[in-house]
């Protein structure tokens, strides 16, 4: 993730657990068929579940299928939200919002744990409010890693660039390609 | 002495008959489902599926008629019978709309939880088969922002409504574009502060043109439970639970005539009340 994104969406994240009083809070990116963790906040130890990948299950799943925010109290043996893993025991409410605009490119959720009350409408106004701006956000940060070029990419470039002017680039390219030889 | 020129789609209105079509004033609850039950009506939830053996649904759903689309490969698919609910949302929107009009019969048209890629595809294909299928009651508590699928709904639901079918949306549940929630074709839904299932609102700014309970709703849910939720997504089914106890008493009832009752029979227009609006951010910004 790049350098700026990161405190942007957790700041984001933050803002969203302190409004809705939730106790912790993530936002899922989207990446190909499942969800990956980019943002997290509050509990005892948010960070440790960044860049872990979960399936598209739960209420985060259904929200993204839906594009509609969802807020629902969770019964106890559904172990199928995201939230559930954050928590000491399952979550009483869990309430996730859909970020983007057209296109949705992931979900924040937030959960509370069992002994507090139900998230209110107001709730989940003021999480899809968040979730829009994370969107942008997450936005920019897709833009950012679609025109990163890949490893091979790179080489390429290089060794081009070697062949062009040898006595700049081709140190930089003998490197590269012994850093791909160890790599197979 | 010849007719005096006119349009084409002209007709002498005189001889037009309306059956036994009330008039406004005689339009009350009672008059509009007092001793329905939605017998004969059959109602499409195009949703995540309905798990079809819980017990709150009381095997209403009509499992063989399921139907499911995917898309794959860039092509919908479509899958024929009995499918599970991927998120519980599908069983929820049963479960209330059976509690309303238990003696109807629904099916499941499953467009979510089938893969991320094309869902306004499988969405709008599910709804044309809805509409092809001839369906009294369509519920569809969900909706696409893609503009680049706001034609296509547009006339897929136009056919519904030329077509006899009533189509009820659960209006998006923050103000902000949804299709086909934002079309007059259809009856679009969000909640009010009420917890009686069968009082519900006009609002009186549309494209939402309903308000019905949907706020702390305990519904049906994913392995025969059920939960407490919120959200327009179980307002709509409230809605669309009370078009079928209307179309099961009155089946001659066309889409425009049902949103008229709808109109009559909402406690604000017959109390001449306000209505309560439900969210702080909503309210400031209707201020």
């Amino acid at each position: 993730m790049t350098s700026v994104a990161r405190p942007v969406l957790d700041a984001i994240v933050a803002a969203a657990v302190d409004v809705t009083a939730a106790s912790v809070g993530w936002l899922l990116m989207i990446d190909d068929e499942d969800l990956v963790v980019v943002a997290a906040a509050g509990g005892s130890d948010p960070q440790a579940r960044l860049g872990e990948r979960v399936a598209v299950s739960g209420v985060a799943g259904l929200v993204i299928s839906s594009e509609q925010a969802a807020a629902i109290d969770t019964p106890p043996s559904d172990t199928s939200n995201v939230g559930a893993g954050g928590l000491d025991g399952n979550p009483a409410g869990v309430l996730a919002a859909p970020c983007g605009d057209d296109d949705v490119l992931g979900v924040l959720e937030l959960a509370r744990p069992q002994g507090s009350g139900p998230f209110t409408v107001d709730d989940i106004e003021e999480a899809t409010l968040l979730a829009r701006v994370a969107g942008a956000a997450l936005a920019e940060l897709d833009d950012a890693l679609a025109t990163v070029p890949s490893p091979g990419e790179l080489a390429a470039g290089l060794e081009r660039l070697a062949v062009a002017a040898p006595a700049r680039y081709a140190v930089v390219a003998r490197l590269l390609a012994s850093l791909f030889e160890a790599d197979r | 002495m010849s007719d005096p020129p006119r349009p084409a789609w002209t007709q002498a209105g005189e001889g037009l008959d309306v059956g036994d079509a009330p008039r406004l004033d005689e339009l009350t609850p009672e008059w509009a489902w007092g001793g329905a039950d939605g017998a004969g009506v059959r109602i499409a939830v195009i949703d995540s599926g309905i798990d079809a053996a819980h017990p709150r649904l009381d095997d209403c759903v009509d499992r063989d008629a399921a139907v499911s689309f995917a898309v794959r490969n860039g092509e919908v698919v479509r899958s024929d019978g009995p499918h599970d609910d991927s998120f519980g949302h599908g069983t929820a929107c049963a479960g209330i709309v059976h509690s309303i009009a238990p003696a109807a019969r629904v099916t499941s048209i499953k467009v979510l939880g089938n893969g991320l890629q094309g869902k306004a595809a499988a969405f709008h294909a599910g709804l044309t088969h809805a509409i092809d299928a001839g369906f009294d009651v369509v519920n569809l508590s969900l909706g696409t922002r893609k503009r680049d699928w706001a034609l296509a709904f547009h006339d897929v639901c136009d056919r519904a409504y030329f077509g006899n079918s009533f189509i009820v949306t659960a209006a998006n549940n923050v103000q902000r574009r949804s299709f086909p929630s934002l079309y007059a074709s259809v009856a679009s839904v969000a909640c009010n502060l009420d917890d009686d299932p069968l009082r519900f609102h006009v609002n009186p700014e549309p494209p939402t043109e309903f308000l019905a309970r949907g706020i702390d709703v305990e519904v049906a849910w994913l392995d025969g439970q059920t939960i407490r939720t919120t959200g327009n997504s179980y307002a709509a089914p409230h809605i669309a639970g009370i078009a079928a106890l209307i179309r099961s008493k009155h089946p001659g009832l066309r889409p425009f005539q049902l949103k008229t009752v709808l109109w009559a029979t909402a406690a604000n227009v017959r109390e001449r009340s306000s209505v309560p609006v439900a969210g702080k951010l909503t309210r400031a910004m209707n201020r």
